[in-house]
């Protein structure tokens, strides 16, 4: 019996390893692919250089730094708004006597239900008629959604209505408060919001290509879609393309690993 | 009493006023970019709209014209193929291998895997597709010379009809799973860990305690989990629009490429309007089946 | 901490007002033109560093500023409508479906801007489509031919001193060139993602060649018709007897193979035999086309370049017209084609030719030469027919079906007026 359970342990630990090695295997892929010139896809190790013309080609011709620039401000951008947005609404959904809230938080839920191809039509003519094309508020406005909310409403619960009695007791304003006292309360649950917004915005694809249509305002993952066309394609510059859009997440993921996964785990127990 | 009763209400209504200009910001966002557009596209679904000439409204053609579709049953189909494919092994290798980390793994070793495992959800949808287009290149691709080294002969994954959804659905697979597992780790964490040891006490087996225990305590991160999977996959549309185009033939063809190059492509907002409507009219009867599902199952 | 939230804070709502602010005192133009240089050489010149250099002389001549924004072709069909659409579109802009644009007006009638001498200049210039007012609103280019290619040691090798061009021959040459040689005859893109460009250089032609005509009297796409059903029994009949790969392949995947030597002959754009072929070592030699029917018969597009119809508004429409011509006098154009990518002249009076041996065998054939048409929903339609050709050759439709079914799902579905 025993014997039996170590083997079937052992045999898990390799699953679990194999799946894993699965999971990076494409990622290494694209990296050593990006290192190749190499019009065909036969790629052996005499292929690999250790230059990084593909790289410095993406970046110097194909407008790569300005994406990164422009990704890097809509994700910091989204992730304020859609933190300071959250936050407040969970608030006042969960701490103030607002007649009618339950009902309007119940009609931000069930938004969540809603494709997003059903509203991107209005959507990209409603920011059209109000001339927001090719801004960063058009990238940035979007992001908030009832997700955040209903994320940040969870946490908001255990604020201690008697902390915040003690506080206004002692004189502290209303918006001190807010400031103070409730978002370092709920501190992990920014982050978890701010890490999922992350992700939802700087993977972003339809919506910034149709409503930014101008080259200079355009994102990593659209930039990165221009460098295949139909009759060429340079599968080393396309890689070196996609390893340079994987790679600043990568690298914050690698610094805040814990904050991530927590992150990720959290929105899900509580969500 | 009656001095105090004003001041409580002035009070209150000082409250709810502060309470609503908290809300405010999220209600004027949510308001614009998720409540207007929808009813602009009910709206839009009973009117011919080019996106220049004003909307002309046709009744219910749209929606006529859309029922006589001969490819909506397939395209719904191979839509319906995706999400069965996606959410169910993501679901549970998610869960399987959260589990066996959890019960197993609790090491430096298993917390290794579970940041590795977590990789490609961080990596953006173009960039998983152009990266998986490569690997799945018939000749060349790394999955063929693997193929091939073992004996295989070469496959056109993505170039023949019974392989290129399992391909596109593989993708999605591969970049969501450890998404749901963290997910479900954090969940089998927070199982009290008296009921576990009760159950050990009890000489429950470890699958048995699995199946009795841990999993009906997951229950509602599953529902979660599924409900959340079953909209995004239905929403399929960074893969396909990179991957294969919605080919070969019709074969990877989904509602949402379909919303998108009858907007887009043909500048058909109407017409695209109304399968759009019918694309959430599809999600919110599934959701309810789920939850019905979920619900009875609860009851035994 | 919170500091530096503040400054993120005021840099993100910074960032977007300087987008959204656009007031200068010189006038200034947006041009959009697509990515051409596809050379990664060290000495090769980008698109933008080539057109910023072509409007410095411009810009001091015309007092003014133009931008110069390379959209690469990924997404080109994608954003130049929408673009269009938007108030800060570009003024002059490279088009190429442009019937939608033409039929909602956005774009500027050029008639009453040109002159005649400018006009008779333009080699296409009669072709170009109208507005309402009977202006014709955009200066169309050639965009070369899709051309043959035959490596000419494979065939060699299967004894043919000269690949048979005649449909059937073609197809008993094909065969017999797999047997001897153990290479591939023929590839076409079938498996491209985008029907536009497998019919380009997969369909259009044969339908050419077995003398179809893409629209009927009435100005309607229509295939279903006996050149259309002989083209799809043909390329079903490729299929068939193995010419075509049995792994389908995109447009690139063909050029690579040709490139490599392991294919005999492809249709490709008239640039890849000096670009790429010639410096990967293959012995290749042009073929003008199969021939059908109706004998040879090679597609061109017409791309083109247009003015944005808000510069009426903008007030800078006399510059953009000035900028137009600017771009496609032959001057420029010569040294675009010298530098970037070589396509047949635009006007009269360019004089660049890269490959005398081409311009000689394009100029026999130029009567054999058909332009690939505008209409409406074009691109769905052309989605619609690769998809059900695909699906004839995964065995599903037969080429009359192919064709019915084609017809039916446009008519009834894609069309709307």
């Amino acid at each position: 019996m025993k014997k039996r359970l170590t083997f079937g342990k052992a045999a898990g630990v390799v699953l679990v390893t194999l799946f894993a090695i699965l999971c990076v295997l494409p990622l290494l892929y694209m990296v050593a692919v990006s290192f190749t010139d190499s019009e065909s896809l036969y790629i052996g190790l005499k292929d690999l250089r250790f230059d990084f013309s593909n790289f410095e080609y993406a970046i110097t011709k194909r407008n790569f730094g300005l994406a990164l620039k422009n990704s890097v401000i809509t994700v910091i951008g989204s992730c304020l708004l859609v933190d300071i947005v959250s936050a407040m609404a969970a608030y006042g959904f969960e701490k103030k006597p607002v007649p009618g809230k339950e009902t309007l938080f119940q009609g931000y839920l069930a938004t969540m239900m809603i494709p997003g191809q059903v509203i991107l039509i209005p959507m990209f003519m409603m920011i059209n008629k109000a001339h927001l094309t090719n801004t960063f508020a058009a990238l940035i406005l979007p992001m908030v959604g009832a997700f955040g909310i209903f994320l940040m409403r969870q946490f908001m619960v255990a604020v201690s209505n008697d902390l915040l009695e003690a506080a206004e007791i002692d004189g502290c304003g209303e918006l001190r408060r807010f400031v103070t006292i409730v978002l370092p309360l709920v501190q992990p649950a920014l982050i978890t919001l701010t890490i999922f917004t992350f992700n939802a915005t700087w993977n972003n694809f339809l919506w910034p290509l149709i409503i930014n249509t101008r080259s200079e305002m355009a994102t990593l993952p659209v930039t990165m879609s221009t460098l295949s066309s139909n009759s060429t394609t340079n599968y080393g510059m396309v890689m070196a393309g996609a390893t340079l859009t994987f790679l600043f997440p990568f690298v914050l993921y690698i610094f805040l690993q814990k904050q991530f996964v927590e992150g990720i785990a959290l929105g899900g127990v509580k969500g | 009493m009656q001095t105090a009763k004003p001041r409580w209400t002035r009070r209150r209504r000082n409250q709810a006023l502060i309470g609503a200009a908290y809300i405010a910001p999220s209600f004027i966002l949510m308001f614009i970019f998720n409540v207007a557009p929808i009813f602009l596209s009910i709206y839009f679904s009973f009117t011919k709209y080019d996106m220049t000439a004003a909307p002309q409204w046709v009744g219910f053609d749209n929606y006529i014209k859309l029922g006589a579709n001969k490819y909506l049953g397939m395209v719904l189909e191979n839509t319906v193929q995706y999400v069965l494919i996606t959410v169910p092994i993501q679901t549970i290798l998610a869960l399987l291998i959260a589990a066996f980390i959890a019960e197993n793994m609790k090491n430096r070793y298993g917390s290794f895997m579970r940041s590795v495992i977590f990789i490609p959800v961080i990596a953006s949808l173009i960039a998983s597709a152009a990266v998986w287009n490569v690997m799945y290149q018939p000749k060349g691709g790394l999955i063929n010379q693997c193929m091939n080294f073992l004996g295989f002969e070469s496959v056109n994954f993505l170039g023949k009809k019974a392989t290129a959804m399992p391909s596109v659905a593989a993708v999605a697979i591969w970049k969501s799973t450890g998404y749901y597992m963290v997910i479900y780790y954090a969940g089998i964490m927070n199982v009290p860990g008296e009921v576990r040891e009760a159950a050990i006490v009890d000489g429950a087996s470890p699958i048995q305690r699995f199946w009795y225990i841990t999993l009906p305590i997951l229950r509602p991160i599953t529902y979660m989990i599924v409900t959340l999977g079953i909209i995004g996959s239905f929403q399929v549309f960074d893969l396909v629009y990179k991957m294969t185009g919605g080919g070969p033939g019709r074969a990877t063809l989904t509602v949402a490429y379909m919303i998108y190059s009858y907007a887009f492509q043909d500048k058909r907002m109407g017409y695209a309007c109304a399968l759009a409507v019918g694309l959430l009219v599809v999600i919110l009867l599934i959701h309810q089946l789920q939850t019905l599902f979920f619900k009875e199952r609860d009851g035994q | 901490m919170k500091r530096i939230l503040a400054v993120l804070l005021v840099m993100a709502l910074l960032m977007s007002c300087v987008s959204l602010a656009v007031a200068e005192e010189k006038k200034s133009l947006t041009v959009w033109i697509p990515q051409y240089q596809f050379s990664k050489a060290e000495d090769a010149i980008s698109d933008q560093d080539f057109w910023d250099g072509v409007f410095d002389k411009f810009e001091e001549e015309n007092n003014c500023e133009v931008k110069v924004e390379i959209v690469g072709w990924g997404v080109y069909g994608d954003t130049f409508f929408t673009s269009l659409l938007n108030e800060d579109g570009p003024d002059v802009v490279y088009v190429t479906d442009n019937y939608d644009l033409v039929k909602r007006d956005l774009l500027l009638g050029l008639d009453p801007y040109l002159t005649d001498e400018q006009k008779d200049n333009y080699i296409l210039w009669s072709t170009a489509p109208e507005n309402a007012a009977g202006e014709k609103v955009i200066v169309p280019m050639d965009d070369g031919v899709a051309i043959g290619y035959v490596n000419t040691d494979i065939l060699a090798e299967a004894g043919y001193d000269e690949l048979p061009l005649e449909w059937d021959a073609f197809i008993e040459a094909g065969k017999i060139i797999q047997e001897k040689t153990g290479k591939r005859a023929f590839l076409q893109n079938w498996g491209a993602t985008s029907g536009t460009s497998a019919l380009m250089l997969a369909f259009w032609p044969y339908y050419f060649q077995a003398g179809g005509k893409m629209l009927d009297e009435n100005g309607q796409i229509s295939i279903n018709n006996e050149a259309g059903l002989k083209t799809v029994e043909f390329l079903k009949k490729l299929f068939d007897e193995g010419i075509f790969d049995e792994d389908i392949v995109t447009e690139s995947e063909s050029v690579d193979k040709f490139a490599n030597g392991e294919v005999a002959y492809i249709v490709a754009d008239l640039n890849k035999g000096n670009t790429t072929f010639t410096p990967a070592g293959v012995n290749w030699q042009y073929v003008f086309s199969l021939k059908g029917d109706a004998g040879f018969g090679a597609r061109t597009a017409t791309d083109s370049f247009a003015v944005n119809k808000k510069t009426l508004e903008r007030g800078n429409d006399e510059l953009a017209v000035k900028a137009l011509v600017y771009i496609t006098s032959g001057e420029v154009m010569d040294a675009f084609h010298s530098q970037i990518f070589y396509l047949p002249p635009y006007t009269k009076d360019a004089s660049f030719v890269k490959d005398e041996a081409l311009y000689a065998l394009t100029s026999a054939h130029s009567d054999a030469i058909y332009v690939v048409e505008e209409f409406e929903a074009k691109k769905s339609f052309e989605d619609t027919l690769l998809a059900n050709i695909q699906d004839m050759f995964q065995g599903n439709l037969t080429p009359q079906e192919v064709l019915d079914e084609t017809m039916e799902y446009y008519n009834t579905q894609l069309k709307e007026e």
